[in-house]
């Protein structure tokens, strides 16, 4: 076995396990960032390797393979980057000092099994290190809340347990314990439609999409930010999406039911997450609800079945786990500084803090897939794949999929962008709160790197997403990337600056001296005074259709929350179990024993005492054996 | 040899020594007893890891001799029980302090111990079957122990359903002896046995490992001390049916296909139902006795699919689940033992109190559940590779379907204790021998998970 590639999964592991023991959360965190600098700097050189793969025996039949594909070391750059920045912005206010310890640990650890995810080349280990992550992801969300944690571990759980079943199926069918690279196997019978459903379902809960997402939102209430950053918004999604496109491209071979069923989930989850997150006033559960909004395209990439829209499903979740990430860490420290996550008392932040406003506004513009930033470059191939699908197929069925899809991926950018506008408004803009922003500052220096950084690839990839596509991506989909239309990120980018630019100049002191200042124009009439319009009531009006308001309904009550069904399930199917077999059981011995107290209650009553009685006893006795012995 | 004959008189004359020693000594006379019982096991190993086994043979009747062998199967039970049991014993120490009838306790404990050994290392069919009795004698004493009407009741239930089962069983072996002329292993191995013995072999196992018809004995004798229901329902006894399974029917003798079909459905529907069993009750040593049960009923799957790979994950199942439920079973009891109850309906928020015994319990729930990386969960990942590898589809998914069970109850009974409104506040106390044990227990579990080439290779070199 070649030990480098291990040491990727060994060094976070012992690290994590000795920071335990470190005093004070310094030199825990110190400790844990070299490690994870060396792990990021290794998966940058493993970029420059050739691709191998080792093996080790494990036991019987079985071995486990060790190794790295195209598209895992993508993954595996990324996990580590997301793994260092979070780490360096994770600061007191993400953990009580007495967990301070734990949380650096667990970090570690998260980076340990991510990795040895990225470098399963056999479904065993893959199935190791994904659940290891569950875990690890219920070690986090309870430092903070048991509940969150039970609701995560059981959901996440639930997906892990399917993909165990459906790992094995697979197994079962291929004959083969290695995760196989485009040599997928039919969607012809039960089995393999099970194992693929099944797979799916672990893919889903992991990544956050509908409808095995609802953990998400309870964790987001309870959990600090850098957290959800690190895991709901980055690190899962990464997981959970490279799963799901080693299911659709290398595992199985998918026919037009299951594009369609991926289609119609992905639009379901855009639209329906996006619904929610509009009308929340919570800034954490928000941002949560964006995050399994935007997995919803990823899956709708996926669903298109051609190679535009797999690249932008893939593109859209490096893109999503750098601006959400960002998304989380620079409204968490907003929400940090005014100890508030709610959208209401929250304001004008912007002056106080410009680095996290800009970084933040950023980060919004990427989520809502305004160029030049990412988020725009991959939804724009998300649409490009989804319009591509539908010119391509005379499938009545499969065009009504394709356009559902488009349509929900076009509203769900529409109410994205509104509900950022909301956003960006309620933290930084909005009436003015000086009295309440006394005294706030700007974050310290190395949070200002993590939320830059991340900016920066926000701009870069949208600017040059062939950075990405050509050096990743294609490579590992094996064709070349044929876009429609002529969308130019580099001229485009340009042009913008030129118009900044000018804007700039027009705007600076030189020119200035020959305008005229004066205040807004207001139609004539006098601004009422104290009049307000905050943010959280932007859509109002939206949420007061009927229809929405049904939807909002049932959204609300968790009747669809799969955590309830299979919560009530199983309660009632044990007390049947409970009830007509076990008791029942018991019932049969405890009379079994009193049948056989009852012999005992008869025998005693035979014992009179009286010597005439036992005589009588004797000759009936002794009459049957002579009738026995004649 | 030597190693051999000690492991098992060590453990069972010493009960006698603890019963007669001053009673200052007596809790670290049986600890230090059960430490050298631990310790011969372990001495016998290097033989094993070797490929040999170690016979010994004293004849005296055509059906009884006493007939001894150490091999793989034997010396993994023997060091599995024997370290869980001496950790239990550490346990003991602070879990008895108060109590008066100590002497009575270490006594029937350490023959408990020795019993144990007796029968894991007993080559003949009526030695083997003798030492059974004796754990069930000492296990009727031990569940009684408190001597309270719900107590001796309890005793004589468990009493009285194992006897039966032993009853049936010992039928099965006079039908050997009457056929084949021989209770001795050696002499019957690779025999083909009928299904009317090898169904009555199995109603014994059946009613000492607590499966379906007969568990409900189990359930019941948790009203014992902890230590006790640790080692009933963790290290020793539950598990002395399964040894027993796997060494007629995995290396001993042949049986039909249909005798392997019904032990399969025998053990799915006692994981499904048991667990589901164990979703309803609030007493949280009920809770985990039905746990156990369903636990077991994956090991007896496991072996009824009598491969030679399936008998080797068997025997890491039984070390996955001798050490996190002896652990979830302690710190049942270190909550019980402060607080006062066992009805997880008056309890709650002990998190903050009692922050050992939660990440003890947690981590002992992960294994038992099969998250990895715990050590849990490589048996139980393999025992669906194996099902769904032999066309059993419907075996593995209601293996997964179990294993969904024991998610729900096994966090159902730690939120309903470690979380929301604290309802009794207790304090831990750290630096007793109870927490420490759970710890290590807890520790121990997720380290062989990591490591899991560990455990694998030991029972790869032991097995051959």
């Amino acid at each position: 076995m070649k030990p480098d590639l291990f040491l990727l999964f060994i060094l976070p592991l012992l690290t994590g396990t000795i920071s335990l023991f470190f005093k004070g959360h310094t030199l825990s965190k110190g400790v844990v960032l070299l490690s994870l600098v060396a792990g990021l700097l290794f998966s940058i050189f493993l970029l420059f390797t050739p691709l191998s793969q080792t093996s080790f025996y494990l036991a019987g039949d079985y071995t486990l393979n060790l190794g790295l594909n195209i598209l895992s070391r993508m993954i595996l750059l990324f996990v580590n980057l997301f793994g260092f920045l979070i780490c360096l912005y994770s600061g007191t206010a993400d953990f009580s000092l007495k967990d301070s310890r734990l949380y650096f640990a667990y970090l570690s650890w998260l980076i340990a099994f991510s990795n040895l995810i990225c470098l399963a080349g056999d479904f065993i280990l893959f199935i190791f290190g994904w659940g290891a992550t569950l875990a690890i992801l219920y070690a986090f969300l309870n430092l903070t809340s048991g509940e969150s944690a039970n609701k995560a571990l059981t959901v996440v759980g639930f997906g892990d347990f399917s993909l165990i079943l459906g790992i094995c199926l697979y197994i079962h069918v291929s004959g083969n314990t290695l995760m196989p690279e485009r040599a997928g196997i039919g969607l012809g019978n039960f089995i393999t439609w099970l194992s693929f459903i099944l797979m799916l379902a672990a893919a889903f809960a992991k990544a956050g999409c509908g409808p095995l997402h609802t953990w998400i939102p309870t964790a987001s209430q309870t959990t600090s930010p850098a957290v959800m950053a690190l895991l709901p918004a980055s690190l899962d999604k990464l997981l959970g999406i490279y799963l799901l496109a080693r299911i659709c491209q290398d595992f199985f071979i998918l026919n037009n039911t299951a594009l369609g069923l991926l289609l119609i989930i992905g639009a379901l989850t855009i639209l329906f997450a996006v619904l929610m997150a509009l009308i929340q006033h919570d800034l954490r559960k928000l941002l949560a609800y964006h995050a399994i909004s935007q997995v919803g395209y990823m899956v709708l990439g996926f669903g298109t079945g051609n190679i535009l829209g797999v690249a932008g499903g893939l593109f859209h979740m490096i893109n999503n786990a750098i601006y959400k990430c960002g998304l989380f860490l620079t409204g968490g420290a907003a929400a940090d500084k005014r100890r508030t996550f709610d959208l209401e008392s929250l304001g004008s932040l912007a002056a106080y803090m410009p680095v996290t406003f800009v970084c933040g506004l950023v980060f919004a513009l990427s989520i809502s897939g305004i160029p030049p930033f990412n988020g725009f470059a991959s939804k724009w191939m998300l649409y490009q794949g989804t319009l591509v699908g539908l010119f391509n197929t005379s499938n009545g069925l499969m065009r009504f999929a394709y356009l559902f899809a488009l349509i929900s991926a076009m509203f769900g950018s529409t109410l994205t962008l509104a509900s950022f506008i909301k956003f960006i408004h309620a933290i930084f803009l909005g009436e003015d709160k000086t009295k309440d922003n006394k005294g706030i500052t700007e974050v310290v220096w190395w949070k200002r790197v993590s939320v830059l950084v991340l900016a920066s690839l926000c701009l870069l990839l949208g600017v040059l997403p062939r950075l990405v596509l050509n050096n990743f991506i294609q490579p590992w989909l094996g064709q070349r990337l044929e876009f429609l239309g002529s969308w130019d990120s580099g001229l485009a980018f340009l042009l913008l600056v030129i118009g900044l630019f000018i804007g700039i100049i027009l705007g600076s002191d030189f020119l200035s001296q020959k305008m005229r200042r004066d205040s807004c124009f207001t139609g004539g009439e006098q601004a009422a005074a104290g009049l307000a319009f905050p943010a959280t009531e932007f859509y109002r009006t939206i949420e007061k259709l009927s229809l929405i308001q049904r939807i909002y309904w049932l959204l609300k009550i968790e009747a669809l929350d799969f955590y309830n069904i299979l919560k009530s399930s199983l309660n009632i199917l044990s007390a049947r179990f409970f009830i007509l077999i076990d008791r029942f059981i018991d019932i049969m011995v405890l009379s079994c024993g009193y049948i056989i107290l009852g012999f005992g209650w008869i025998l005693r009553r035979l014992h009179t005492g009286v010597l005439d009685f036992y005589l009588v006893w004797s000759l009936i006795g002794l009459l049957v054996l002579f009738y026995i012995l004649r | 040899m030597n190693a051999l004959i000690l492991t098992i008189l060590v453990p069972i004359l010493g009960s006698f020594g603890v019963a007669i020693s001053p009673k200052r000594l007596q809790q670290g006379i049986a600890t230090s007893i059960l430490g050298l019982t631990f310790l011969s096991a372990i001495s016998i190993l290097p033989w094993t890891i070797r490929g040999q086994q170690i016979f010994f043979s004293r004849y005296f009747t055509d059906w009884f001799s006493l007939s001894l062998i150490a091999d793989g199967l034997s010396v993994f039970m023997a060091i599995v029980s024997s370290f869980v049991g001496l950790l239990i014993a550490f346990y003991s120490i602070d879990y008895m302090r108060h109590y008066e009838d100590k002497p009575r306790f270490f006594f029937w404990m350490v023959l408990f111990i020795g019993a144990m050994m007796g029968l894991v290392f007993s080559a003949n069919l009526i030695l083997l079957f003798c030492f059974w009795e004796l754990t069930s004698v000492c296990s009727w004493r031990l569940i009684g122990f408190y001597r309270q009407e719900k107590d001796t009741k309890a005793a004589d239930k468990a009493f009285l359903v194992t006897v039966f089962g032993a009853s049936l069983m010992l039928v099965g072996f006079v039908l050997i002896y009457l056929k084949f002329g021989s209770m001795e292993l050696n002499a019957l191995k690779g025999i083909s046995l009928t299904n009317l013995v090898a169904f009555l072999i199995l109603g014994g196992i059946v009613s000492k490992s607590a499966q379906l018809p007969l568990q409900s004995w189990l359930v019941d004798a948790g009203v014992a001390p902890t230590p006790v229901t640790a080692l009933l329902h963790a290290a020793v006894l539950v598990k002395i049916g399964i040894y027993v399974f796997a060494r007629l029917f995995n290396l001993t003798f042949v049986t039909e296909p249909v005798f392997l079909q019904v032990s399969v459905v025998l053990s799915l529907a006692t994981i499904i139902i048991a667990a589901g069993c164990a979703l309803v009750e609030n007493n949280m040593k009920r809770i985990l006795a039905y746990s156990t049960i369903s636990q077991l009923g994956y090991i007896l799957l496991i072996f009824a699919f009598n491969s030679p790979f399936s008998f080797k994950i068997g025997l890491i199942y039984i070390l996955a689940h001798s050490l996190a439920k002896a652990g979830l079973f302690l710190c049942a009891g270190i909550i019980e033992h402060k607080t006062g109850t066992k009805d997880i309906k008056q309890l709650g928020g002990l998190a903050s109190y009692m922050p050992y015994t939660k990440v003890a319990y947690l981590l002992c729930a992960f294994s038992i559940i099969g998250i990895p990386p715990f050590l849990g969960f490589w048996p139980k990942f393999m025992l669906v590779l194996l099902a769904l590898k032999s066309g059993q589809i419907l075996v593995g998914i209601l293996a997964i379907v179990g294993a969904l069970f024991t998610l729900f109850y096994l966090m159902r009974l730690f939120n309903a204790v470690f979380l929301g409104e604290t309802k009794i506040a207790v304090k831990e106390d750290r630096s007793s021998f109870m927490v420490w044990v759970v710890c290590i227990l807890g520790i121990i579990s997720l380290l062989l998970g990591v490591i899991f080439k560990l455990p694998f290779s030991f029972v790869e070199n032991i097995v051959r």
